[in-house]
């Protein structure tokens, strides 16, 4: 009797934590800056912690887990102990942006936050930790740098131990193969580091610069902290290439452009990009009128890329030929005005869109043609820019 | 004459029909908003536009800008379409800073447009502009100013004096409205009132007005003598809602109306001028949406059985049917195609439906297909900053 109550109480216990440990993302918000009176309209409030549902995908119950100022990109160390994320502000010190360490409450998802030092440059928008643990990678998108600042044995972020800063002239800002109708930006401009990321074997470090259009290749000392070029590539003039996934090989990089709506193939080996066929569109047949794409995402048997299009509020799904060319077969409608971001769940079964100006995130479920399906699941949360699974 | 040279002249005058229809192909003005030399805006649009609309696919095809001027975000016709109506949506045209409406001549032939004169709308910030049936005044609403005017047409088409000007006051209602989904970050102004969309009743006999900042929908009768309005009624919506654009069932015995800030649609009996609601309003974006949203525009199909509502930040076309009570239920949400849709348009014929996204630069073409749903047809116009289509009639 005694061994069926203990059995029980086991059981229970075990339930109990079984709930506990159901999917969990951070979500990163965009949220006013007292700073930046134009941001004052943003709706989020720092980075939440939401609970998504095994069978439906639905996230639900947001709780603010980090009061910040705009965390639009967040990522999780390898052991997922610590959380990293950027402040997307030029309001940090001497007008820089600031990346921001916390400690991960594995239990209850709560954070804590460690410290807060400089980007190395105004308005960052992308973070990624080097595969040595050792180096948080940052992209600045308006200073136009990508910098490399140390992380302590305790997770907290040291001394920033490199800022790359692409010179040269300025870029045109209109590219040739754009959408018909496409209004872009009217002014020449400089860097825009919008992406930095290790490739799948940990050599390279991969930099998109937007806003002179070109991709760089670096080397990383690990013990120096500072990056050496290995090779730079340029995209179309005006094309800004965004966001980047690599295949699960490493082989190929897919390289997305923000201004033409258009997705690039390299051929990725001893660190130097070779463009393999002529670039696609993410968009419809025949779209005409204004665009920006945003996410690319890649699932995990790397046979489908999910590229998100701005203004015409798409998620493109884009099949991966044997050759590792790839193919539009379709868009599918966001539910919501500005997708920032598109994220897979760990199971490959869900895919959000998270609506930055529609202030919330919408699930899709990916079926075997590997196209997203709207589930019907909203979410409202305030200006939503990236989310990021807790294993 | 020969059998021979009469076959020759008759196809030389098929030839010449079939080039005069041609050239009477459909065609629509497009209103967009532009650049302000005064204030801080991102338009991409430069005037009002003529397009030609394919028959068979619907398709506009090569705007051309017929009026360089400043946003023209509405526009009419007057009742035999010899004349264009256009207000400036901007809020410094002459000393009162006020916005303002410009009338212009159709060349019937060629659509262009040639301007006559330009006047101040009365207050600042015109939405919405209509001819009334008489063909004697121009109604105008008034957005920022928060009033409604009457202007006079003169015998030429020209625009004479604002004959009245209402400006609702009274107490402010509410920012945001009770029944809003929940995540709704978008605003509707509500510091003070705001016209918002100003037509007529299908008798001709009232003059309908919203009001998105007080909440409140004015019927008035106009004067056609001395073009002042006096008041009917006023029908208080929900405080927040923002009553927006408005239609009626084509027997006049109902009103539709659009509320901007809690995306859902009110049906109302019209009766001598007087609205009752009827039944519970509805929702316009899909089940269980969350987030932002405001609604823009709201149509009717010619047969009367369907009203298609544009839902902003979702980004669709809500398809809602009406009932043989005059109820309504919405059966579908398609997709614009891009985002902010700032209006909708049908072609005379009703088969086509046109979204005129302003955030995306570009003009949707639908079909509508079974159960009235619009269908994308896979045209796209690409048109800097749309905001209103108006079909010229043959």
């Amino acid at each position: 009797m005694k061994f069926l109550t203990t059995v029980a109480a086991t059981a229970l216990i075990l339930s109990s934590a079984n709930a506990a440990f159901a999917a969990r993302a951070y979500i990163g918000t965009y949220t006013p800056d007292p700073a930046d009176p134009r941001s004052s309209n943003n709706g989020g409030a720092g980075i939440y912690l939401v609970n998504v549902d095994d069978a439906t995908g639905a996230p639900s119950n947001p709780k603010l887990v980090a009061k910040s100022l705009s965390p639009t990109w967040i990522t999780l160390s390898a052991d997922h102990k610590f959380l990293y994320a950027v402040n997307e502000v030029a309001s940090y010190g001497n007008k820089s942006g600031s990346i921001t360490a916390y400690a991960v409450d594995g239990a209850s998802g709560a954070l804590k936050q460690l410290n807060m030092v400089d980007s190395g440059g105004p308005i960052p928008c992308y973070v990624s930790v080097h595969p040595s643990g050792k180096f948080l990678l940052v992209a600045n998108y308006t200073g136009g740098s990508y910098s490399v600042t140390r992380i302590k044995p305790d997770g907290s972020l040291g001394e920033t131990t490199d800022v790359v800063k692409p010179g040269g002239p300025m870029s045109v800002y209109q590219a040739t193969d754009r959408p018909v109708g496409m209004a872009g930006s009217k002014e020449p401009h400089g860097s825009r580091g919008h992406m930095i990321l290790p490739d799948p074997s940990g050599q390279y470090v991969v930099g998109a610069d937007a806003g002179r259009d070109q991709i760089f290749v670096w080397k990383l000392d690990t013990n120096t902290g500072k990056l050496q070029e290995v090779s730079v590539t340029k995209s179309v003039p005006g094309a800004g290439p965004r966001h980047f996934a690599f295949s699960p090989d490493g082989k190929t990089l897919y390289q997305q452009q923000e201004q033409d709506s258009r997705l690039t193939v390299y051929g990725f080996a001893g660190g130097k990009l070779t463009q393999k066929g002529a670039s696609i569109s993410t968009l419809p047949n025949g779209y005409q009128g204004s665009n920006t794409t945003s996410e690319l995402l890649i699932d995990k048997a790397g046979k489908n890329l999910y590229g998100a299009n701005r203004n015409h509020d798409s998620i493109a799904t884009m099949a991966v030929g044997a050759g590792g060319g790839v193919k539009l077969v379709a868009n599918t409608h966001t539910e919501g005005t500005i997708p920032r971001s598109l994220t897979i769940d760990p199971t490959g079964k869900f895919l959000y869109s998270l609506n930055q100006n529609a202030s919330n995130v919408a699930t899709f479920r990916l079926g075997a043609d590997g196209i997203p399906k709207f589930t019907g699941k909203f979410l409202a949360l305030g200006t939503p820019a990236v989310m990021v699974f807790l294993p | 004459m020969s059998n021979r040279k009469f076959l020759t002249a008759a196809a030389a005058i098929a030839a010449l029909l079939g080039c005069a229809s041609a050239a009477q192909a459909a065609r629509a003005y497009v209103g967009t908003y532009t650049q302000e030399p005064t204030a801080r805006s991102n338009n991409h649009g430069e005037g009002i536009y003529l397009v030609d609309i394919d028959d068979a696919t619907g398709a506009p095809s090569n705007p051309r800008l017929v009026a360089k001027m400043l946003s023209p975000s509405w526009i009419a016709l007057s009742p035999d379409h010899k004349f264009l109506y256009a207000n400036s949506e901007i809020l410094d045209y002459g000393p009162d800073k006020t916005g303002s409406v410009t009338a212009y001549v159709v060349d019937q032939a060629s659509g262009g447009l040639k301007p006559l004169n330009t006047v101040s709308s009365a207050s600042a910030g015109p939405a919405y502009i209509a001819v009334h049936s008489s063909g004697k005044f121009v109604l105008v609403a008034n957005y920022h100013g928060g009033s409604f005017a009457v202007i006079r047409v003169k015998s030429d088409g020209s625009l004479g004096e604002a004959t009245d000007v209402v400006k609702p006051e009274g107490p402010l209602t509410s920012p945001t409205a009770s029944d809003s989904q929940p995540g709704q970050f978008a605003g509707s102004d509500h510091r003070g009132s705001h016209g918002h969309m100003i037509g007529m009743d299908p008798s001709g006999q009232y003059v309908v007005g919203d009001d998105a900042g007080r909440d409140q929908i004015f019927v008035w009768k106009l004067d056609t003598g001395t073009g002042k309005l006096s008041q009917v009624s006023v029908t208080k919506v929900l405080p927040g809602a923002a009553p927006r654009h408005f239609v009626f069932s084509h027997d006049g015995k109902r009103m539709y109306q659009l509320q901007e800030q809690d995306s859902r649609l009110q049906a109302y009996n019209f009766k001598d001028g007087v609205l009752t609601a009827l039944g519970a309003s509805i929702f316009t974006p899909p089940d269980g949406y969350q987030g932002s949203n405001t609604t823009s525009e709201l149509l009717i199909d010619n047969a009367g059985k369907h009203l298609y509502a544009a839902n902003r930040t979702q980004d669709s076309i809500a398809t809602i049917a009406i009932g043989a009570d005059g109820g309504v239920t919405r059966t579908a949400n398609t997709h614009t195609g891009a985002n902010n849709p700032r209006s909708l348009a049908l072609d005379p014929s009703g088969k086509f439906l046109y979204s005129l996204n302003q955030g995306g630069d570009n003009i949707v073409t639908f079909r509508i297909g079974a159960a009235g749903v619009p269908q994308y047809a896979g045209k796209v116009l690409a048109l800097g900053s749309p905001a209103v289509m108006v079909f010229l009639p043959n």
